[in-house]
């Protein structure tokens, strides 16, 4: 999970607090959640799901193995779709 | 053999088409009435043949073979497929989008959705309730200021019965006709826009609403949730016709789109209640539209 990156050809556009992404290699569009999409944006910050989810729960108030289960889950799946790789 | 050859324009894009069937020609001129614009002496980009032989009636694009047909009905739709797919990959400067859309108040509703999900029995709905027609099927947005464009081709309707109130037949004319499924012919109509109805072609709307409608059958009521801006331009992405065109700026378009408009889910059981929903919406109190001629409208909840 540490070598994922953003792929830099994908367009996106943050429209209120959730995320659109275009993929313009398969004409793919795909949708974040609010909670994906933050996500999303701290994996700029940092690719560590155990990073990402401390930053949640610090505003969140909440329990962090649950909150990085999540993000793991999410990273998964955004990679699954072939927009982290 | 005797041909019959007109020119006409659909935005702008010249096309030609010839025919040795003077029925079938006569049928096109008729249907596309309010859709397209006579030759304005542009040569034609695009030219279409429609020849019979001994079995089949013939499509050509270009001289190029596109499909052919045993029988007359198939052939209007046909035609204005290859259109379609034309004005997708030759202009640049439009989106389109796969929705009805009808205006009031100088705003477009639009209705996005994929096939079945019942864009023309809602357009047709609304009509009753004094929006104008835009289109049941093609949205056309014009990419220098998002207004989005009349594309008024005829309305294709399944089943005979009356569709619309009295009061507003008279701005359409209706053409009846048998289409082959397997072994039983089934009715279907073309509503087209008569005179009254025809927006000039440089006309434009902003789009107020943007709502996508999903037809359940098992559902006896109907209601509308609001949806996120994002999910909705991400609806409107999937529902685009010429989306791949663009790349960058199709989901920039998009995006433009639904920040400005109010955008909702309807889960459509019944039509009446659906109508009623996007009159409210548009900011108009609800009107309880009544009349014998609509029952059996309001009644094509499975007809879409």
């Amino acid at each position: 999970m540490q070598s994922l990156k953003k792929r830099s050809d994908l367009l996106v556009e943050e429209i209120e607090d959730e995320v659109v992404i275009y993929d313009p290699r398969t004409h793919y569009v795909h949708h974040l959640n609010p909670m994906a999409s933050i996500i999303w944006e701290l994996f700029d910050v940092s690719p560590s799901p155990r990073d990402i989810a401390k930053e949640i729960v610090d505003v969140l108030k909440t329990d962090l193995s649950n909150v990085e289960k999540d993000v793991l889950e999410t990273l998964d799946k955004l990679q699954r779709k072939g927009i982290l790789e | 053999m005797s041909l019959s050859t007109t020119r006409f324009e659909v935005l702008s894009f010249p096309f030609e088409l010839t025919t040795d069937d003077k029925e079938f020609f006569d049928e096109f001129l008729e249907l596309n009435s309010a859709l397209t614009l006579p030759g304005n002496g542009k040569l034609p980009q695009v030219q279409y043949s429609v020849i019979k032989n001994t079995k089949y009636f013939c499509i050509r694009e270009n001289g190029k073979f596109r499909n052919r047909w045993a029988h007359r009905w198939p052939l209007y739709l046909s035609v204005m497929m290859c259109v379609r797919d034309c004005l997708y990959l030759h202009l640049k400067e439009y989106l389109f989008l796969h929705s009805g859309a009808l205006a009031k108040n100088n705003k477009a509703v639009l209705l996005p959705g994929p096939s079945e999900s019942g864009k023309s029995t809602l357009t047709l709905g609304l009509l009753n309730y004094g929006y104008r027609y835009l289109t049941d099927e093609v949205v056309v947005i014009d990419l220098s200021d998002l207004r989005v464009l009349p594309f008024q081709r005829p309305i294709y309707i399944y089943g005979w019965h009356s569709v619309v109130s009295a009061e507003v037949e008279k701005y359409f004319k209706f053409y009846r006709f048998k289409e082959r499924y397997g072994n039983t012919m089934q009715p279907w109509q073309y509503a087209v826009p008569q005179q009254e109805a025809i927006l000039p072609k440089d006309t434009n709307f902003e789009v107020g609403w943007i709502v996508f409608p999903t037809y359940n059958k098992t559902q006896k009521d109907s209601y509308l949730k609001p949806v996120s801006r994002a999910e909705a331009a991400f609806n409107l992405m999937q529902n685009g016709w010429n989306m791949q065109r663009f790349n960058d700026c199709g989901l920039k378009v998009c995006s433009e789109l639904v920040k400005k408009a109010d955008c909702y889910r309807l889960i459509m059981g019944d039509l009446k209640e659906a109508c009623e929903l996007i009159e409210g919406l548009t900011g108009n109190a609800p009107v309880s539209v009544k009349s014998e001629a609509l029952e059996s409208i309001w009644k094509r909840k499975a007809l879409l």
